[in-house]
């Protein structure tokens, strides 16, 4: 589990020792500029200098304000405890307490689901595809499991006694593909919480708080300050939200939607070497099922229930996330109009 | 008359239990930093403040109101999600929906094994070869040859009915989840958020999925099951048996050293003008229930998510979800 930055000591002391104090000077530098512009504005009368100068000391005060709130935001955020949430709301549930934990928590969890739902898809489509390769040959003037036509020369009939997978295993590809995509969507999505987590907190809120108390760069500082805000209280938050639903999301302590597909997670019951020479003689000899049921589905194949669950993996693992995103994106606009700045995130959106 | 407002605010968390009690809580907190903001902006004479305040205290009541509306009807959604016109005799719209899908999810699991199985048999057919050796001589010939052309479309069915399969999963975890958690976590929690500004987008997008998901995602399946009923019913009960059940498909064997003219090509034509004859029995489960009802609870969800949304607060760019259709 990472610990979150934005939680820690460091990063508070970071906070009082080196940005505010870097803020403070740029706000009383824009308060020398604002009280030098009114007393011109004044002095020439012209009533646009006076004017914007009453606008800025408007806007200083709100990034004070917003430099408080914003400070003391984070250390509220770091304070909650999900399990208190959950007794809010009556729900059971067995995660970690820290918002920011539960947040990586719900992503963990649906990348191990998703990797449970790509493990059983994958574990049919390799038992489909090898016995579709498997080919028997049957003598002619069969005599049970033998022939006459083959104890005087080679006569007979050669077949693929499974080869009649295509329908399946078509169907388990268009399934893996997206099984795969919602596994690797959910680290993606890790990767880019470990990154807030690391990165975006340290670097855009700080820079963020002592631009827009610089003259002339407020917008710039109040887009860097919503997306930090966004990125680091929004996104993780809806997440540790989707977390407080695991243990019925995940089916924990499974992370399967039906018990007996735990059969299909472990992929040692195929039969590695003797494979080939095995299966291809029990084929010929006992028949085609006997080999199906005895070296590659021993418990008996579940299909649908497969594909159902890589269907169920897709929400988990990217739908929700991508809500997760989205809100945090919307979070981004609205915030920023907040503050006064209209920002066009559609090509971010695209990107997701 | 102010002092009045302050009693009564201050007993609003006494009133209710577990997570109303935070919302009033909330709302307080959000009402003593507004007549902070309020205070100061008069003081320094700014209208700017004195407008954000005033905007603020509108929403705090949008808010008040949101609460009642979820208390004192005890979930209008409740009311609706329990329509009977809706219901198809289940409890709940959102239980009516889970019992279509499981529903469907059987039949397709059916057609998926017939599919299956029926592939099975053509591929068996046509990948046998007839060999006869003997000494070093002899020959060898496959007159199965037509039966491979059909194993394409076996796949391509294959394929569909995984999509289909999948669908169907996916929209009824998204169901079964908002049934036990929309009313429970998403609603009282967006109402929660949503009573401080910087929370409010987060707030109402919350609440926006809650209502979307556990109304629209299930009235779009609803509502295709009852078009999917009048069709049938205005068509007539012949018209269902042919187009709505799916049984086997007849593959005769084909003898791999009988090269007579005609004698085995005629099978494999034989077996693909059944597959075409079956194939329109198909189209009910996979095309109307499977895919066209989850496609339009989709949309429905993701319509009702960017309406809602910016109802409730922060409009969300929804074309994300809407691609997943």
């Amino acid at each position: 589990m990472v610990v979150a930055t934005v939680c820690s000591p460091e990063f508070m002391d970071f906070l009082t020792s080196t940005i505010f104090p870097l803020a403070a000077y740029a706000g009383i530098i824009t308060a020398i500029i604002i009280a030098v512009s009114f007393m011109v504005g004044q002095a020439i009368r012209n009533p646009k200098v006076t004017v914007w100068a009453k606008t800025e000391v408007v806007q200083l005060f709100i990034s004070f304000v917003s430099l408080l709130l914003l400070s003391s935001l984070f250390g509220f955020f770091c304070s909650i405890d999900m399990h208190n949430i959950a007794d809010i709301f009556e729900i059971t549930y067995s995660g970690p307490s820290s918002m920011f934990d539960a947040a990586e928590d719900y992503l963990v969890s649906a990348a191990r689901y998703s990797h449970n739902a790509l493990t059983v898809v994958r574990y049919h489509l390799e038992g489909y595809t090898v016995l579709g390769c498997m080919g028997a040959f049957k003598c002619a003037y069969s005599m049970d499991h033998t022939g006459w036509g083959c104890w005087f020369g080679f006569s007979g009939t050669q077949t693929q006694p499974f080869g009649g997978y295509a329908a399946l295993n078509a169907a388990l590809n268009t399934i893996f593909n997206s099984t795969l995509m919602s596994y690797l969507m959910s680290l993606n999505y890790l990767m880019i919480l470990l990154y807030i987590y690391k990165g975006f907190a340290f670097f855009l809120f700080p820079i963020g708080i002592f631009m827009r108390s610089m003259p002339y760069m407020r917008s710039f500082g109040s887009v860097l300050i919503s997306i930090a805000i966004s990125f680091s209280i929004i996104y993780p938050l809806f997440l540790a939200t989707f977390n407080l639903m695991g243990d019925s999301i995940f089916n924990k302590p499974d992370y399967l939607p039906d018990p007996s597909l735990s059969n299909f997670l472990d992929e040692d019951t195929y039969p590695e070497h003797v494979a080939g020479v095995g299966a291809t003689l029990g084929s010929a000899t006992y028949g085609a099922d006997f080999v199906k049921d005895v070296y590659y589905f021993p418990n008996g194949e579940k299909p649908a229930e497969a594909i159902a669950f890589g269907g169920m993996a897709f929400v988990v693992g990217f739908f929700l996330p991508s809500l997760a995103m989205l809100a945090a994106v919307a979070s981004v606009v609205y915030l920023a109009r907040l503050y006064g700045e209209e920002v066009d995130l559609s090509r971010i959106m695209q990107m997701v | 008359m102010k002092k009045i407002l302050l009693v009564l605010l201050l007993l609003i968390p006494l009133a209710f239990a577990s997570w109303q009690s935070v919302a009033a809580m909330a709302i307080i907190i959000s009402m003593t930093l507004l007549a902070a903001v309020f205070a100061v902006g008069m003081g320094i004479e700014n209208e700017t403040l004195k407008a954000l305040s005033k905007d603020e205290f509108y929403q705090l009541i949008v808010l008040a109101l949101l609460m009642v509306i979820l208390l004192g009807t005890d979930g209008i959604l409740d009311a609706i999600s329990q329509s009977s016109a809706l219901t198809q005799g289940q409890p709940t719209i959102q239980d009516a929906a889970i019992v279509s899908l499981d529903d469907t999810y059987q039949n397709l699991s059916k057609c998926l094994n017939t599919i299956s199985g029926t592939d099975n048999s053509i591929a068996i057919e046509a990948s046998k070869g007839c060999s006869c050796q003997l000494t070093g001589g002899g020959y060898s010939v496959s007159a199965c040859g037509g039966f491979p052309m059909l194993s394409t479309p076996f796949s391509m069915s294959g394929s569909i009915v995984g999509y289909a399969i999948a669908e169907v999963a996916s929209a009824k975890k998204i169901i079964t989840l908002t049934k036990d958690f929309a009313l429970v976590l998403f609603l009282p929690l967006g109402i929660i958020l949503r009573t401080f500004r910087f929370s409010r987008g987060a707030g109402g997008f919350l609440i926006a999925f809650g209502i979307s998901a556990y109304i629209l995602m299930p009235a779009g399946i609803i509502f295709v099951d009852m078009l999917n009923e009048q069709f049938m019913s205005d068509e007539g009960a012949g018209y269902r048996d042919e187009y709505s059940n799916p049984g086997g498909i007849d593959v005769k064997k084909c003898d791999p050293c009988e090269t007579a003219f005609g004698s085995n090509s005629d099978k494999a034509v034989d077996a693909y003008g059944n597959l075409r004859a079956n194939l329109k029995k198909y189209l009910y489960i996979i095309l109307l229930k499977a895919t066209l009802g989850p496609a339009v609870a989709l949309l429905l969800f993701a319509g009702g998510l960017k309406a809602l949304s910016g109802l409730f607060g922060a409009e969300v760019d929804v074309s994300a979800i809407t691609r997943f259709v």
